[in-house]
């Protein structure tokens, strides 16, 4: 019935000057040569024509003009829809989509589809689709005739929606409906969709409206009613990004909290300063991306797959890194520093000449793909959600296994008085290598991770240790609660400043970093400082 | 054993030269090299000496990284504060001066104009409107950018305003040791991210360039690049003199024993700030005229100096060369400067001796500078602790115990408590409780 009704409508009111309606097969046989000569007027004519049609052909025919898919072979005018096939070209019947001859790529030529005549194809088959089973292609096509809005647009969608029972596809409607009458309603609907249309987020909407106010060819009431919704939606739209701000701001910590929580280890429980933690996270991002390739297909599975194999590489790397070079340094932080300042320019530059300077892409799989949104402006991608996931987990994970398992406990036996610890048995050497690689390891896994939502190159490490010792400095050295709290403030920070300053993140970042300086001032030993006498060694 | 205490001083003679003794070492060598290079250039006949322009220049330019390198052997080998923001004095150093270098080059190009406003608006115009902003007014700090004493003197002054600002605060809040270097990197990158915008006035990303016009004289002529070589000698001697006359005198005294325990110096009823931050801002103003002089020798000033990675490399300069020796500080930076031309300026084409020598010209050198640059860092805080003149020192102490020693004083006692004490030698009279605490400062 909805679709008998639609027909109708569309039928009567998109073609006002129809007098007789005619088939397919009038207009793509009988007119061939007409289409063939390609007179704009007159293809033009003729879209209308095709426009009206209600055959069960008529979408298809619709859909692959505008695709360009439709031909007419030069020798005869026969009109086909064209397919390339690995010889040549097949043509199949318009009708019924038969192959009926062969042709050479120069035999056939598209038949006209400039942008006028698409503009005809296009309301038209979005016309048809109001009326599609898939609520989807409805949404799509609510939008698509609001793009151009015309009285007969107007009322397809009034009907429409009255019909409609999906709701996001309602909303669809309804904005688009809004939409339409606000540009081509009468005063009096105009009026009264403003009143009734509530807060509408969509920019669409709000660009109806705005127009409504910037063009005052309208009643001076309608103006000022829409200069009054159009207050009210911006600043619904102040608070929204806003509430955006602080979500972005979440993520951000989440980001920094993962590519600093391996530095709360090295640094804070072994007072080891890592400066190639950076480059272990990269080390972890290219994993992600050298997995991917060699399973290529399976971006999830390599995804899962990669986040292990990180942690294991940084690990490793961690560990012959203090075996080799840090555990010679123990004492001596400045030279720790600068030694492992040398090795993240090794790998660097090693990393710069095996995988080139370029971004690397990573795949986002399918089931991570997506955002996932409150409003038209209030939302996270799922990947940011993801992350925000682990470096949870991870936190929490650490913390148990800190507080519960007996490595932990050793750990934080070293940490707190070497000799005694090892007067108690605990080999305090491993203990050293085997903390220095959990850290690292964890920068690896966050690397795995991370690589969803940075740009993957051989600087990623250097941009990300900055913020990292930042968030630990912040934090306190030697407290995970620490670094999960001076993520979250410097993450919070960071995008709460950056809006202040829309064109300028290099300002806010240059903002940020002053602050945490000034910040020092009143907290040197952090937030979270540890107290008591091991908190001095 | 009367005769062990003159032995003994005899030692420590060899084993580190007198500070003063080792200036003059220092400058002799300088000295010789400032008369030898425009010599071989022939910079004041026109040029055309078997050396290069381009090789004067760069030993001018080394010359500026080795008194950077002495302003950082201040603070960091007498102090114990390792700056990792010296980068930034410098190249606010750099970014003073060449305010006037870029005024006076645009300036003089544009002298048909007659009217001083509309030459002036001529200038800023050339000046600015690569970053789009040739219509905006000057910014406030472009002020005096016309004046050359002005701007000289803000090479002394904006890094010294910056390090005494920063030093005061971060010493007084006791930020020590890795902290503090790490938060000097975070000022420094937020300094670069700052000059990085167009809006900030100094041209963003294009940096300052085209120095052509030094007080009048074009950098174009040989004559001007041997004069610059030869100031940014005489700058580096000139610092090398103020860091001895600081670290010999009673307040030098003081810096090391904040360097070695910086607790019980305070205890003992020293400001131990005021101490810090009168080295930081020094150390900071060397900074800065040793940028000044670069400037003009690169041609160009740009945010590139504020990367983490070239104050950091400072402080590997000073610990190859050996801190806390002052010309220590010059033979690292020297020698790690003509490391990397030799790397990245294509000198390496062959290896070898004679009849076996390897054709490595293909070889891509500049790709692995940062290897190697790396490698060092590692290698040398892992193998030398004091550097290549702690090792010289050693091998001439060594030499001294077991050659010459017994032959200058024959009735020397092998068995003496003093002689067997090999790690000590080679360490002046403080340094030898200090040992363990400098190589963990």
């Amino acid at each position: 019935m909805r679709s008998f009704l639609l027909t109708l409508v569309a039928a009567l009111l998109l073609l006002p000057l129809q007098v007789k309606s005619q088939t397919l097969q009038d207009i793509f046989v009988t007119r061939a040569d007409d289409l063939a000569a390609g007179k704009t007027a007159t293809v033009k004519e003729l879209a209308g024509l095709t426009a009206a049609t209600r055959e069960p052909q008529t979408k298809a025919i619709l859909e692959a003009w505008i695709a360009g898919d439709i031909h007419f072979r030069k020798s005869d005018n026969l009109i086909v829809v064209v397919e390339e096939t690995d010889t040549g070209l097949s043509l199949l019947d318009l009708f019924t989509g038969e192959p009926v001859a062969e042709a050479e790529p120069g035999d056939t030529k598209k038949v006209k589809n400039s942008t006028p005549i698409k503009a005809i194809l296009r309301p038209a088959l979005a016309a048809l689709e109001l009326s599609n089973p898939d609520p989807a292609a409805r949404k799509a096509a609510a939008e698509q005739l609001a793009k151009k809005p015309n009285e007969a647009a107007l009322n397809l969608l009034a009907t429409a929606l009255d019909a409609e029972t999906d709701a996001g596809a309602r909303t669809a409607l309804e904005n688009s409906l809004i939409i339409a009458t606000l540009a081509v309603g009468d005063d009096q609907s105009v009026l009264v969709q403003l009143a009734t249309m509530g807060n509408r987020l969509e920019p669409t909407v709000r660009g109806a409206v705005q127009r409504l106010v910037d063009t005052p060819t309208r009643a001076p009431e309608v103006v000022a009613a829409a200069a009054e919704r159009l207050d009210a939606i911006n600043n619904l739209v102040d608070l929204n990004n806003f509430g955006n701000n602080l979500l972005f701001g979440l993520s951000q910590a989440s980001v920094l909290l993962l590519s600093a929580i391996g530095l709360a280890i090295t640094f804070g429980v072994m007072r080891v300063i890592n400066m190639a933690h950076g480059e272990f996270i990269m080390i972890g991002a290219y994993t992600t991306f050298v997995v991917q390739s060699q399973l290529p297909g399976m971006p999830g599975v390599a995804l899962l797959l990669s986040i292990p194999l990180a942690f294991g590489l940084a690990f490793t790397a961690g560990v012959i890194l203090e075996r080799t070079v840090i555990r010679f340094l123990y004492g001596r932080p400045l030279e720790t520093l600068l030694a492992t300042f040398g090795v993240s320019l090794v790998l660097q530059q090693s990393f710069r000449l095996i995988f080139t300077p370029q971004n690397r892409p990573v795949i986002t799989p399918d089931w991570l793909a997506g955002n996932v949104a409150l409003n038209p402006i209030l939302g996270l991608t799922t990947p940011r959600i993801f992350v925000f996931v682990v470096a949870l987990a991870v936190f929490f994970g650490l913390l148990a296994f800190l507080q519960r398992s007996r490595f932990g406990l050793e750990m934080r036996a070293v940490t707190q008085n070497r000799p005694i610890a090892n007067t108690m048995g605990i080999n305090s050497g491993r203990v050293d290598f085997l903390t220095f690689g959990l850290g690292s390891g964890i920068a690896g896994l966050a690397g795995a991770v991370l690589s969803q939502v940075l740009k993957i190159n051989p600087d990623m490490g250097v941009t990300l240790i900055i913020p990292s010792f930042m968030v630990i400095v912040i934090g306190g050295v030697g407290s995970l609660w620490g670094a999960l709290v001076g993520a979250g403030l410097v993450g919070m920070a960071t995008k709460l400043v950056e809006p202040i300053f829309p064109n300028n993140t290099l300002l806010a970042t240059a903002i940020i970093l002053v602050a945490i300086i000034g910040f020092i001032q009143f907290r040197p030993r952090g937030l979270f400082a540890q107290k008591g006498r091991s908190a001095e060694l | 054993m009367m005769s062990f205490e003159r032995y003994e001083g005899l030692s420590q003679r060899y084993s580190r030269m007198s500070p003063f003794l080792s200036m003059l070492v220092v400058f002799a060598l300088l000295t010789a090299f400032m008369v030898f290079v425009p010599m071989a250039n022939q910079s004041y006949a026109g040029g055309g000496g078997w050396l290069p322009d381009a090789m004067v220049q760069l030993f001018g330019k080394i010359l500026c990284f080795a008194l950077l390198a002495v302003a950082l052997d201040l603070v960091w080998g007498f102090c114990g504060i390792l700056s990792l923001g010296h980068g930034a004095f410098f190249a606010l150093g750099g970014y003073a001066i060449s305010m006037n270098l870029i005024y006076a080059t645009a300036d003089e190009k544009l002298a048909q104009i007659t009217d001083p406003i509309a030459r002036d608006d001529a200038v800023k115009q050339s000046i600015f409107s690569v970053v789009g902003q040739g219509e905006d007014p000057w910014p406030w700090f472009w002020m005096l950018a016309d004046q050359f004493w002005f701007q000289a003197a803000m090479v002394l002054v904006v890094p010294g305003l910056l390090a005494f600002g920063f030093g005061w605060l971060a010493f007084r809040s006791r930020v020590t040791g890795v902290y503090l270097s790490i938060i000097t990197q975070a000022l420094t990158l937020a300094l670069g991210y700052l000059f990085i915008m167009n809006e900030f006035g100094l041209r963003g990303n294009n940096g300052l360039s085209g120095l052509q016009n030094v007080l009048g004289a074009s950098m174009t002529e040989t004559s001007t690049k041997a004069t610059l070589f030869i100031a940014s000698g005489i700058a580096l001697m000139a610092g090398y003199v103020l860091t001895l006359f600081l670290t010999q005198s009673k307040f030098g005294s003081v810096l090391r024993g904040i360097r070695d325990d910086e607790d019980r110096i305070r205890f003992l009823g020293y400001a131990v700030e005021g101490y810090k931050v009168f080295a930081f801002v020094v150390s900071a103003m060397m900074a800065g005229v040793a940028g000044a002089l670069f400037a003009p020798q690169a041609g160009i000033i740009n945010p590139d100096s504020f990367g983490p990675l070239k104050s950091i490399e400072v402080a590997v300069w000073v610990a190859l060369g050996g801190r806390g020796l002052i010309y220590g500080a010059i033979v690292g930076a020297v020698a790690v400067n003509l490391l990397r031309s030799a790397l990245t300026g294509g000198w390496i084409n062959q290896i070898g001796f004679g009849v076996v020598s390897i054709d490595v010209s293909g070889v891509p050198w500049p790709e692995f500078w940062p290897i190697v640059l790396g490698l060092l860092f590692v290698l040398v805080t892992l193998l030398m602790p004091r550097g290549l003149m702690g090792l010289w020192h050693s091998m001439l102490a060594l030499i001294w115990r077991r050659l010459l020693r017994g032959w200058v004083v024959a009735d020397a006692d092998p068995t003496t408590p003093g002689s067997g004490t090999a790690g000590a030698v080679g360490q002046p009279e403080d340094a030898a409780k200090a040992q363990h605490v400098v190589a963990s400062a």
